[in-house]
């Protein structure tokens, strides 16, 4: 079992996954565009029909369903919930991108400094929840922030009559944050691995205190991988839906939840599609944003997910 | 690499090809129905032949299958296919597409008003026995027949209020006199006309009188004043957790789950006062080539023994009133179609629900309601 | 490697991350009780004990044929997928072309915009094609869905590849062909097996479009879960997730137990040889 990829090995290739990109020195290859495009050509044509194609197709019915025009648009502007709903989804992904990139710090830190062996456990420990299924995962919020449920239980014996977290925003949260907080230790942990330490020893020496050796060396060299596990957890985020449904009220639904009524319950494909499209537009904008920070700050957006710096 | 490629293509357009080539059906035509009698129907009549229902999936749905559409295809000889949610987004695209997935459903009676001819096929009636069908539950539309009767009842934990509980549905929407949480359908995405109507009640509308769209907004601002003391379900079995865990303590649900939340070891006490009665509806995609089987399980399905075991098995009212279900003491605290029930209900107007251009304005505002801040 | 942390420091952090994996973990363990409950309900604790649920999930052909679905699904998707995404990320990676970019880009699309806006198309495509209810389309879509992980997972992969070693095998007389196979693609395993996983897991779990490609022929074992827990109140699910937690926790246990320390066995013989 000589070639087995042990769990160092693993890991860090899926930290590195999110985190760097092929950094491989360019090499001049024969025909350069022409076998690119030869080779992508059969993982493109099953992106194009399967996925682009009804993509477009829904996005094109923002415009078009029932009549060709704006109304749509006009329509989800106009609809004040449609507005607040936008706002809650970016609200709530925010925060739950803040608690992550808070929980995740430390936890990148400790994978720093400890054993390669305990690392791997650890490793896989975060990946765990990443394997088993969102539904399970947050099913199993439900019965336990349920108020009869266990936690409820706990809290009676303090005095807390009722617990009335389920179904409000905070069990939102604590639930969108166990599902993300894998996309946002991976990056962290990639960049935190590769800050050279002596860097802080060299700031003790100059006589810095390790506390502020830590703030002024080491926080800075972590930015680029807490900006990139902060910028996945909140694009993803915004994306959500079963979590948001089961955990929260129909009042925390998040925009994901507004298509799927408008299209399922409703068969209004022209609002679905729009506020699919104004969803669409927001997490775009975001990155490009975050894109546009990161040129003028050095890092890249690329640097989220890696790959060809052509 | 390039080898695997290839043999997964391999594999998966011959899974596909067989796949496609399962679907073929009989080439007999189905005989047509004439004298249709609730309940009965010709040792294997549809041999060779496929239908396929879509409900409102769970233990409903399951409770259908056992006592209506299973001895069905037993008895003819059809193979028959279920599918859940009957989500119309779905029929929508089905009809459009002329590809049918789906051959008839169980479905909410507003959606099927409103997609009446358009979505749903306008029933010939020559061809169901609806003699037998208890007083008050036919028409509305003429896109269904009853699949299922059943309440919006008000109920409240009878642990937590005893005797003195809400009796009507002033009370329901009074937060003062009867504080806690209360349990309100969501209508997952679509406009709950049975719970508008008792938020009207509660504003003041008379039932005898017709119900109109002042009176939906009226509806609307009562639900809207008491908001923060809702928990909006988006399904019974949500309803029903909701109420068994002791999230809400009072709840606009649905009799089949109250029954079930009591069952479960949870005190409920249901307020008949003013109830609102519901029907869902067989109904018929619009364009099927499978109508004619629809019609002939859709006739199955309301007979009287059928409809007994239906009561039996899922603690909702029989449609026949032949039907003599064995029930236990708390099954019939919630059945519906006593004289003595039908007495204090209030039926959900149809004639007005069935406007798709007067319940769209409507519907932006319980958007707003459910899913606003 | 640091290890230059106080004492004090360390403690503190390995409490708060000890804290933290639990949070990671324990909560699903919540599932096992639960599948053992009585009662056809989500009350915790349960009024009564019983097995009748695990009996439900292997009895119920519905449970047993989606659980069979899911897995032969994945499956495909795994294998489709890793090919093809393998091969657009070399690719990529060894392109000067600048549309090397955008092809990137435009492969990790499907990670990043919510799978509801193309789930909801899917349906009317998939009718329009026949493809409802088929296991060609549906394992289609989950690897457009799964690319952007394989295509990250092979480019980590890819950045600690030294191509030197290629201009060696070349040196030496090696074609480009004999060169891919002896010497790249051992070396990137890892990072195709990886991908292989994360196309699998994601195919395995997904929802959100899997709920406009399954029929009644043809249903998954997420899907049967997420209905299971919205519409009807049956603790099947809670038995299903127990087996499936369970046998993640099994692999993870086996592999950390009984692989590594194997694997480190071996190492140290070869050194030692």
């Amino acid at each position: 079992m000589a070639n087995a990829p042990d769990t160092v090995q693993f890991s860090a290739l899926s930290t590195e996954a999110i985190r760097t990109g092929g950094t491989g020195r360019r090499r001049r290859s024969a025909g350069g565009t022409r076998t690119l495009m030869l080779v992508l050509l059969p993982a493109f044509v099953v992106l194009a029909v399967f996925y682009f194609y009804p993509m477009l197709t829904v996005l094109i019915a923002a415009f078009n369903d029932p009549q060709l025009g704006w109304q749509n648009f006009q329509w989800f502007f106009g609809q004040q919930v449609n507005l607040d709903v936008l706002g809650r989804t970016l609200l709530i992904s925010f925060w739950v991108t803040v608690i992550c990139v808070i929980l995740a710090f430390p936890f990148s830190y400790f994978l720093t400094v400890v054993t390669p062996s305990t690392r791997s456990f650890l490793m896989l420990i975060v990946l765990i929840p990443f394997w088993t299924s969102t539904v399970v995962r947050t099913f199993a919020w439900v019965i336990l922030l349920q108020d009869s449920g266990p936690i409820g239980a706990f809290m009676k014996l303090f005095g807390v009559d009722s617990l009335g977290i389920i179904r409000t925003p905070t069990a939102v949260l604590i639930g969108m944050a166990q599902v993300l907080l894998p996309f946002v230790v991976l990056p962290m942990y990639a960049t935190m691995s590769k800050i050279d330490t002596r860097l802080l020893t060299a700031a003790r020496s100059l006589g810095a205190r390790p506390s502020k050796a830590f703030v002024s060396v080491y926080l800075p060299l972590s930015l680029p991988g807490v900006a990139s596990g902060a910028l996945l957890c909140f694009v993803m985020a915004l994306g959500f839906y079963i979590t948001p449904a089961m955990l929260g009220s129909s009042r925390d639904a998040f925009l994901s939840t507004l298509i799927q009524g408008q299209v399922q319950g409703l068969a209004q494909w022209g609002h679905g599609s729009v506020i699919g499209f104004v969803l669409l537009v927001v997490t775009l904008v975001i990155l490009g944003v975050a894109g546009y920070v990161g040129k003028k700050t050095g890092g890249s957006v690329q640097d989220m997910v890696g790959g060809s710096k052509a | 690499m390039r080898r695997r490629i290839w043999a997964a293509a391999a594999l998966t357009v011959t899974g596909a090809i067989a796949l496609a080539g399962c679907s073929g059906g009989s080439s007999e035509p189905v005989p047509t129905i004439s004298n249709p009698v609730a309940g009965q129907v010709a040792d294997g009549i549809l041999k060779g032949h496929t239908v396929t229902y879509a409900g409102d999936g769970g233990t409903t749905q399951d409770a259908q299958m056992k006592a209506f559409f299973t001895p069905f295809a037993d008895k003819t000889g059809v193979t028959f296919n279920q599918d859940s949610p009957q989500t119309l987004a779905k029929i929508k695209a089905q009809v459009e597409s002329k590809n049918y997935q789906w051959d008839f459903i169980s479905g909410v009676a507003d959606t099927v008003a409103r997609n009446c001819g358009t979505l749903f096929e306008k029933l010939d009636m020559s061809k169901i026995d609806t003699s037998k069908v208890a007083d008050g539950l036919l028409g509305g539309t003429e896109c269904g027949v009853p699949s299922i009767a059943y309440a919006i009842v008000q109920v409240y934990s009878t642990d937590d209020f005893g005797t003195n509980g809400p009796q009507s549905w002033a009370d329901f929407f009074n937060v003062q006199k009867f504080p806690g949480t209360r349990a309100v359908y969501s209508g997952d995405g679509v406009i709950d006309s049975a719970t508008v109507e008792a938020a009207a009640i509660a504003a003041g509308w008379d039932p005898s009188t017709d119900f109109t769209a002042d009176w939906a907004n009226k509806g609307l601002d009562e639900i809207e004043k008491i908001k923060n003391n809702i928990a909006f379900y988006s399904t019974g079995s949500q309803a029903q957790q909701m109420m068994e865990s002791g999230e809400a303590k009072i709840g606009a649900i649905w009799n089949g789950r109250a029954l079930a939340a009591e069952k479960n070891g949870k005190k409920l006490t249901p307020v008949w006062n003013d109830w609102i009665s519901i029907v869902d509806q067989f109904a018929i995609i619009k364009g099927t080539p499978n109508a004619e089987i629809a019609y002939y399980a859709i006739n199955y399905a309301m007979g009287a023994e059928q409809q007994a075991k239906w009561t039996e098995l899922s603690g909702y009212s029989p449609v026949n009133k032949d039907a003599q279900p064995k029930i236990d003491e708390l099954t019939q605290k919630y059945i519906t179609t006593t004289k003595e029930r039908a007495a204090t209900s209030v039926p959900v107007a149809l004639d007005f629900w069935k406007d798709a251009a007067a319940v769209s304005t409507l519907q932006d505002r319980w958007s707003s309601i459910v899913a606003g801040g | 490697m640091n290890n230059e942390v106080r004492p004090l420091t360390k403690v503190l952090l390995s409490i708060v991350t000890v804290i933290i994996a639990i949070w990671l973990i324990a909560p699903m363990l919540i599932v096992f009780p639960i599948s053992f409950s009585g009662d056809p309900s989500f009350q915790f604790p349960p009024r009564s004990w019983s097995t009748r649920w695990y009996e439900s999930f292997f009895t119920n052909s519905q449970w047993m044929d989606a659980l069979g679905n899911s897995a032969l699904i994945g499956l495909l998707v795994a294998i489709v997928g890793t090919a093809l995404g393998t091969i657009a990320a070399l690719a990529i990676n060894r392109s000067t072309s600048r549309l090397a970019q955008t092809a990137q880009t435009l492969m990790l699309t499907p990670m990043i915009v919510p799978p509801i806006i193309a789930g909801a198309g899917i349906y009317t495509f998939f009718l329009k094609a026949d493809l409802v209810g088929t296991i060609f389309g549906f394992v289609m879509v989950h690897v457009c869905l799964a690319l952007p992980l394989v295509v990250i997972a092979v480019n980590a992969s890819l950045s600690g590849y030294d191509r030197s070693l290629e201009l060696a095998a070349a040196s030496l007389g090696a074609n480009r062909l004999k060169t891919f196979f002896t010497i790249t693609v051992p070396l990137i395993a890892p990072g195709i097996l990886a991908g292989a996983v994360f196309a699998f897991v994601t195919s395995f779990d997904e929802v959100i479009v899997a709920q406009f490609m399954v029929s009644p022929a043809l249903q998954t074992l997420p899907i049967m879960m997420y209905t299971s827990v919205t519409r009807t109140t049956d603790p099947t699910i809670a038995a299903a997730a127990a087996l499936v937690l369970a046998a993640i926790l099994v692999a993870f246990c086996l592999y950390q137990f009984v692989v590594v320390p194997l694997t480190r066995r071996s190492r140290k013989q070869q050194v030692s040889e």
